[in-house]
């Protein structure tokens, strides 16, 4: 059985659902929108035990489930969970809480465990591990230090800043207006990295499998185009694309969205790693089967 | 020279250890937890060349990670954020990111290694540590996500040290041993009911439980960790 925990109508998990539909792969849906599902996870020396309760009273115990697909959301903030009386608030927070420790301590396969997905949490953490692993990484200065950022800036004519947490922040180009207001990040150490010329890649990586699209858009920040962003397929060199997939297994992500950059003198430069990537936008607009993939995954699991 | 994060006015334990590390290791600074990110001078930088980290102490010496000086990990919660208003958690959340990646920057020579998520290691609920407790072999309380029942008195206290463990009887050293080698870390403290089985685990315990035995091993293992080459 094959546990699937987030909003039915997410776009990547209902995708996945589908997908597990289609190739009648047994699944259950944790539905964290509403509060009729329940969870009751148990242990005893060190052996987990517990049901999972559905609104449709199916029963699934905890040790038939072997894989497990989250995109999890804050239940609390649901209106379903608003409007529901003190009791069910609690039932559902318990349940909720048992979902969370079921995804770490699950002996089987789960897409992706929340200790894994943590290294977004600190984007300087992350690239350091993915400088490790042997990508290029653009030059990045993190810092409270109008001088260090002048003297970056002296050595990058071009730089962008963006955020140090996974508190999702638009990438934007330094002009002259940020670095004549520089004084401000005393306050607050800021995230400054080279701008680094060349294609955007997104590549979702799926077990083995790579998914690359490259994603032209006049701005700085391809998510924010506005419509003006262009994503196609694209076919990875084979080093490239075997280099993603040990970077995922590295950082124990068998589903990661590698962000990338083709630079014009043919190198490769890798910014981060979303550790929960929402490929729908992705598949739709190129028809690669990321959803089908993942299913396939969850079901030899 | 060799250092211990932590905020002194907050933890006692740690300000005890830093005294008694000093009568082994000659000169240990005091850094506190609240200049991560917010010292004059805190950078991180990260290209070709490596992984770079600093920033400047009050007494304006420079503290960055070095041969030859490890550092005692006791940063038990974020550094405070500067910003308030609306910008308060964002700046809480950024000040967070780049005190995990500073520290990270000191790679084996940190004692415990932090993690995205815990500054002074990775951060497990009562439950997680009850079940790797029970695969390291130690006796646990069954238990039921979620449950809200009182924490159960535990007069018994113990702390693992680089492998090494005190305050523990025999039948449960090993095991508390390998309970910390299943979690990575360093240093681990664990508590026990009266029936001898695991009520919790801490990155952070009261080194005094340890005592100058525990402060010896401390010792010992900062010090190796200092002669250690870079990865």
């Amino acid at each position: 059985m094959i546990l699937l925990v987030g909003a039915p109508d997410e776009g990547p998990l209902a995708r996945v659902m589908a997908a597990l539909a289609e190739i009648d792969a047994p699944h259950v849906l944790f539905d964290q929108s509403g509060v009729a599902c329940e969870l009751v996870l148990t242990s005893a020396d060190g052996r987990l035990g517990g049901v999972f309760r559905g609104p449709d009273g199916v029963e699934v115990p905890v040790d038939a489930i072997r894989a497990a697909y989250t995109r999890m959301i804050d239940h609390a903030r649901m209106p379903a969970y608003r409007a529901a009386d003190a009791e069910a608030r609690a039932r559902a927070d318990a349940s909720n809480q048992a979902v969370a420790t079921l995804l770490e301590l699950l002996p089987g396969l789960v897409l992706n465990r929340a200790a894994a997905m943590a290294s977004n949490r600190s984007k300087p953490y992350q690239l350091a591990l993915i400088r490790r692993l042997g990508f290029d990484v653009p030059p990045t200065l993190v810092t409270n230090d109008p001088a260090r950022v002048r003297a970056f800036h002296a050595r990058h004519p071009r730089l962008i800043y963006k955020s140090i947490s996974s508190v999702r922040s638009i990438v934007r180009e330094a002009g002259a207006d940020d670095l004549a207001r520089l004084d401000r990040i005393r306050a607050c150490p800021v995230q400054f990295q080279a701008l680094v010329e060349g294609l955007d890649i997104r590549v979702h990586v799926v077990g083995s499998q790579v998914f690359a699209t490259a994603c032209a858009s006049p701005v700085v920040d391809y998510r924010y185009a506005e419509g003006a962003a262009e994503l196609t397929p694209y076919e990875l060199p084979e080093p490239v694309a075997n280099r993603c997939v040990a970077l995922a297994q590295a950082l124990d992500l068998p589903v990661a969205g590698i962000d990338l950059k083709r630079r014009p003198d043919g190198g490769w430069t890798c910014f981060e790693v979303n550790p929960s990537p929402g490929f729908s936008w992705f598949e739709a607009a190129t028809g690669q089967p990321i959803a089908r993939a993942i299913a396939a995954l969850l079901a030899a699991a | 020279m060799h250092a211990v994060i932590c905020d002194p006015g907050l933890d006692p334990s740690a300000a005890w250890a830093t005294a008694r590390l000093r009568e082994r290791l000659g000169d240990v600074l005091l850094v506190h937890l609240d200049l991560l990110g917010l010292a004059a001078g805190f950078a991180l930088e990260i290209d070709d060349a490596g992984f770079r980290a600093g920033l400047t102490l009050p007494d304006g010496r420079r503290f960055a990670p070095a041969r030859g000086a490890a550092v005692l990990n006791r940063v038990a919660r974020p550094p405070r954020a500067l910003v308030q208003g609306p910008d308060a958690d964002y700046a809480a959340e950024e000040v967070s990111a780049a005190a995990v990646a500073f520290l990270t920057a000191f790679g084996r020579r940190i004692v415990n290694a932090p993690h995205p998520s815990g500054l002074a290691g990775r951060e497990r609920r009562p439950a997680e540590w009850r079940h790797l407790a029970a695969l390291a072999g130690l006796p646990t309380r069954a238990w039921q996500a979620g449950d809200a029942a009182a924490p159960a008195p535990a007069p018994r206290q113990g702390v693992v040290i680089d492998g090494m463990a005190f305050g523990l009887p025999d039948a449960l050293a090993d095991a508390a041993c390998a309970l910390a080698r299943l979690a990575d870390l360093d240093i681990l403290g664990l508590a026990f009911d009266a029936a001898g089985r695991l009520t919790g685990a801490t990155q952070l315990p009261d080194l005094r439980i340890a005592g100058a035995p525990g402060i010896d091993a401390l010792a010992a293992l900062l010090a190796a960790r200092a002669a250690e080459d870079d990865a």
